[in-house]
This record gives C-alpha cells, sequence and structure tokens, in this order.
C-alpha cells in the first residue's frame, strides 16, 4: 500500500497551510485565500478560554507539585510497598510471639494443675493451679525437675489430651 | 519545607540558551512548559470533550501525569509540548471511553463565557455557522481543528500528537478546512 506520509505535500496546500499560519500570525495574506483565513480566525477566536479560578487553582496545585491527594491515583511507590510488607511482618511476628506465648506459658504453669487433677479433685484443680503459678516464677528449677512426675502420671492416668488441659488450667486462672 | 525557590509571579516565559536548557532541572522544564501551555491545553481538552467541567479536570490531570512522568521525556522523540498534547489527548480520550462517547462528540451547549466579546450579529452569526459545521464534523477531524486552532499547534507539534507525517498532516488540516468552509457556505 502506499502511503501518504512518502508523498510531498500539494504546493496548493502548502501555500494555503502556509496562509493560515500567516493568518493565526497577524500577518496579511493573499486575496485568494481570504475565505480561508476568515475561517481559521473565526476558529481562533472561538477558543475556549481558562476559568480564572480554575487557573488559580491549577496554579497553586502546580506550585505544590501536585502535593496530597491528586486526580490520578499514584501507584504506591516501591519504598511504601516494602514498608507495608515490613508492617505486616512485624504485625505476623508479634502474633506468632503471642500465641506462643498463650500456648507455651500455661503449658508451663499447668504443672502442677495437671497432677493435682489427676489425684484430687477437679474443683481444687483451680487453686492449686493458681498456686503452682505463683510459685513458678521462683521455683524454677523444682518445677523442671516435676515435669518428668508429670509427664509419668500424665499416662498413668489415662494420657488426656493436653489442648484439653490447657484449656482447663486457662479458665482455671480467670479469677 | 519546599527546598526550591518559586519563581516570580507572571513569568509567562523564559529566553534560555541550549547551555541553560542543559542546566535546568526537570521541574524547572516542566514549569515553563506549564505556564506556555495551560491555556492551549484546556483550550484543546474543551473543545475535545465538549464539557468545559470535565475538561478542566482533565487538564489537571494532564499537568499532573506530565510532572510525575517529566523525567521519562525524551527530547529525541519530539519537542516537550508535542509530548504534554499527547499526554492531554490520552487523558481525554480516556475520558470520552469512560463516558462511552467515542462517536458523539458533543457540543458545548450555549454558553455566555465562550461566545467571546461583543461581536456585530455577522460575526456572531459566522460564529454559529462554524460551530455548528465544527459539530457536524468526524471526531479525527475535530481534533485536528482543536489542536491548530484552539491548542495553537505548529503543524510538526501537531503531526507528532497525531503520530503522522508532517505532510500528511497538513493534508489533513487543509482537507478538514476545506470540508469547514464548504459547510459554512453551504449554511449560508
Amino acid at each position: 500500500m502506499r502511503l501518504l506520509d512518502d508523498t510531498p505535500m500539494d504546493p496548493e496546500v502548502a501555500a494555503a497551510l502556509d496562509a493560515i499560519d500567516s493568518t493565526l500570525a497577524g500577518e496579511a495574506v493573499d486575496p485568494q485565500y481570504a475565505e480561508l483565513a476568515e475561517l481559521a480566525l473565526l476558529l481562533a477566536d472561538d477558543r475556549p478560554a481558562v476559568d480564572p479560578v480554575f487557573a488559580h487553582t491549577l496554579d497553586e496545585r502546580v506550585s505544590g507539585r501536585f502535593g496530597g491527594a491528586g486526580r490520578e491515583a499514584e501507584r504506591p511507590s516501591r519504598r511504601s510497598s516494602w514498608s507495608g510488607w515490613l508492617a505486616g511482618g512485624a504485625a505476623v511476628t508479634l502474633a506468632a510471639a503471642v500465641v506462643a506465648l498463650v500456648v507455651f506459658v500455661p503449658g508451663v504453669d499447668h504443672a502442677g494443675s495437671s497432677s493435682a487433677s489427676s489425684s484430687a479433685a477437679s474443683s481444687s484443680a483451680g487453686s492449686t493451679a493458681i498456686g503452682s503459678a505463683s510459685s513458678s516464677s521462683s521455683a524454677g528449677p523444682a518445677q523442671e525437675q516435676s515435669a518428668p512426675s508429670r509427664k509419668a502420671s500424665d499416662a498413668a492416668s489415662g494420657s488426656r489430651p493436653p489442648s484439653v488441659s490447657r484449656a482447663q488450667s486457662r479458665s482455671a486462672l480467670i479469677p | 519545607m519546599n527546598r526550591f525557590p518559586r519563581r516570580s509571579e507572571g513569568v509567562t516565559g523564559t529566553v534560555a540558551t541550549p547551555d541553560q536548557g542543559a542546566q535546568q532541572s526537570s521541574w524547572e522544564r516542566f514549569e515553563q512548559l506549564y505556564r506556555s501551555s495551560r491555556d492551549d491545553v484546556f483550550a484543546y481538552v474543551a473543545t475535545l470533550l465538549g464539557d468545559r467541567s470535565t475538561a478542566e479536570d482533565v487538564t489537571e490531570l494532564a499537568f499532573e501525569r506530565a510532572y510525575r512522568r517529566r523525567r521519562t521525556f525524551d527530547r529525541r522523540r519530539g519537542e516537550e509540548r508535542a509530548w504534554l498534547f499527547g499526554i492531554a489527548r490520552n487523558a481525554a480520550l480516556d475520558e470520552l471511553r469512560r463516558r462511552k462517547r467515542h462517536a458523539t462528540l458533543v457540543v458545548d451547549p450555549e454558553d455566555p463565557s465562550v461566545d467571546g466579546p461583543d461581536d456585530g450579529a455577522e460575526v456572531a452569526l459566522a460564529r454559529t455557522m462554524v460551530r455548528q459545521a465544527l459539530s457536524k464534523l468526524p471526531a479525527r477531524e475535530r481534533e485536528i481543528i482543536a489542536l491548530k486552532f484552539h491548542g495553537g499547534l505548529s503543524n510538526a507539534e501537531l503531526a507528532r500528537v497525531l503520530g503522522v507525517s508532517e505532510s500528511n498532516a497538513g493534508t489533513l488540516l487543509h482537507r478538514t478546512m476545506e470540508k469547514l468552509r464548504k459547510a459554512c457556505n453551504a449554511t449560508a
């Protein structure tokens, strides 16, 4: 296909375009282009004008370098996405730490209550657990020594699931 | 705190030598471009959309996009003004697509602020005829008129924006003007 781009401009067309440009520049044109010149002036005069209020608003936005919320919702920058990932990671780590604390700390406290529940009535298990919990901070080594014996007593008492015993010990810790 | 000093109010242009231009920051070049093109971009977009309010939004969007992309401007691919009008054109076309008004570019309703200075009845009549003729043109031809007479682009810039050769752009412009002239004569 022959491209229009390859063809040189028709001299008549070029002359007419020159006449239009001359008219827009305020220069006189050949009378044969008078009608074209008049049309060009009418079109140029009909140019929509900027509202001064809008112009002022836009000037302000440009001066402020389009700070704040713009018309175009900016894509989050790489840096902000990284900070988002970091914040998310920190939140997950914190949540994991809290879960670990909830799961394992009562498990340690459970040392006394479990053995107590195997030997005593369930109503007295709570007070035993509270007592062991209050003493656990000062009697760490003693508690470590009691752990094997607790496991042995659990095995002997019919191996109750640890989650149940933890739940019970948690509920027992609630005043 | 703004680290960059603001330029004086009312500065509309700067005579810059090539050396000065090379030393200008992207912000300074953008600011110059904004000052020299704000009204032209608005006029072009308003003619294209036929709606002043939306044209204001699109003009603002176009300058914001140009500001964000100012560092990606490549002088080898054309002048800044054509680049800016390309951005404005895309923003306006996005708006038209959004409104699903591809084929129905409308003319502004009667708006006193667009009527210009007080003219005689003859000029007012001629203007009305031109507007009517313009409204009947296909979108592509209307856009050429908008770029040339309202955007104030040269034929070379017009060609850049439309993605055609300068020869092609000139031919299209001439053809459109002839079409308009005949339409006006027919109406008269």
